[in-house]
């Protein structure tokens, strides 16, 4: 597929692109918004938890949490450790971003989630604008995750219970589609074993947000001392 | 708690984690960094994937058998749609045959 370079034409492919995330993401939403319903949240604060802070796990975290009484510093506590690997994130998409993006990093950073990390990522050999292409992604997703938090907080309470036919299996399946063409060598794989061993291990031993970025951590850091060895 | 507070709680987790990986602001790196950074999508990906496998839960099974076909035509062809739609076949067939999860 030949890449254009007008920002426009790159945003639109990055919102046609992530388009079939949204047969995950309507059911995700508005199943969250459920929950917060019964947490006892009302719809206008549901949709507002979307919109400002646009974090399905760590939302979905928080409302559990909150239906249970927490308190704030627990609620904080957790949900800065699920969001941790953004923080790697950020770090490696913003090398491969121009000096001056646009909008600026500050905006970027709000919409930094995994799909967009991953999109972007995966195809950022051949993509003329990133930045463009990111926000398009990015975007793809906020619209229907807010959308869909709307009609999960509106009609929560004629919501049955939501089968999901297994639909959130779309996130990893997307996941696949970037790795796979990636496996090209020993030392990519073993980076692959190594990061999706240690997310199966250290949970046992630690929080699941921080073992997600040890792991992510771990096989980055495999990646760089294969190459060093060379 | 006043809900208010739990949003902002949120926001503030959730943009001081997106926000710190930019604090370098394009600034170059030294090349064992630049390998580093250059290798997180992969180690992201094949966490992310066993995330999403979901081993906890009942079920994982399927999902670790219908990853394998999707993989495969991952691998050969590249296209995203095309990798959902066979992994969420395969899913969906594994799941109505009653496999054990």
């Amino acid at each position: 597929m030949e890449s254009t370079s007008g920002y426009r034409a790159v945003l639109r492919e990055g919102v046609v692109d992530a388009a079939p995330l949204m047969l995950a993401i309507a059911p995700f939403a508005t199943a969250m918004a459920v929950a917060a319903h019964s947490a006892g949240l009302r719809a206008v604060e549901t949709v507002a938890m979307s919109i400002f802070v646009f974090a399905g796990a760590a939302q979905m975290a928080a409302i559990s949490l909150y239906a249970g009484g927490a308190g704030v510093v627990a609620i904080g506590l957790t949900t800065l450790l699920i969001n941790l690997r953004h923080i790697i994130y950020g770090l490696s998409l913003d090398r491969v971003l121009p000096k001056r993006t646009q909008p600026s990093r500050p905006v970027l950073a709000f919409l930094l989630i995994d799909e967009a990390f991953g999109f972007t990522a995966s195809r950022i050999h051949r993509i003329q604008r990133p930045d463009a292409y990111f926000v398009g992604v990015a975007l793809g997703i906020y619209i229907p995750f807010v959308l869909f938090t709307a009609v999960g907080a509106g009609f929560a309470a004629a919501i049955p219970d939501i089968e999901r036919f297994g639909l959130e299996y779309i996130f990893p399946l997307a996941f696949i589609s970037f790795i796979a063409p990636m496996l090209i060598n020993v030392q990519r794989v073993a980076i692959a074993l190594v990061s999706g061993g240690l997310v199966l291990l250290l949970p046992r031993f630690i929080d699941s947000g921080l073992a997600i970025l040890l792991a992510m951590a771990g096989g980055a850091l495999v990646g760089m001392l294969w190459e060093d060895d060379q | 708690m006043n809900p208010v507070v739990l949003i902002v709680t949120l926001v503030m987790t959730a943009y001081s984690t997106r926000i710190a990986g930019f604090a370098f602001r394009g600034r170059t790196m030294p090349p064992r960094v630049e390998r580093f950074l250059k290798n997180v999508p992969i180690a992201a990906f094949a966490a992310l994937i066993i995330i999403g496998m979901d081993v906890e839960s009942s079920g994982a099974d399927v999902r670790f058998i219908a990853a394998i076909p999707a993989a495969l035509v991952a691998w050969r062809w590249k296209k995203l749609w095309l990798t959902l739609g066979v992994g969420m076949a395969g899913y969906w067939i594994l799941g109505a045959l009653g496999l054990p999860g």
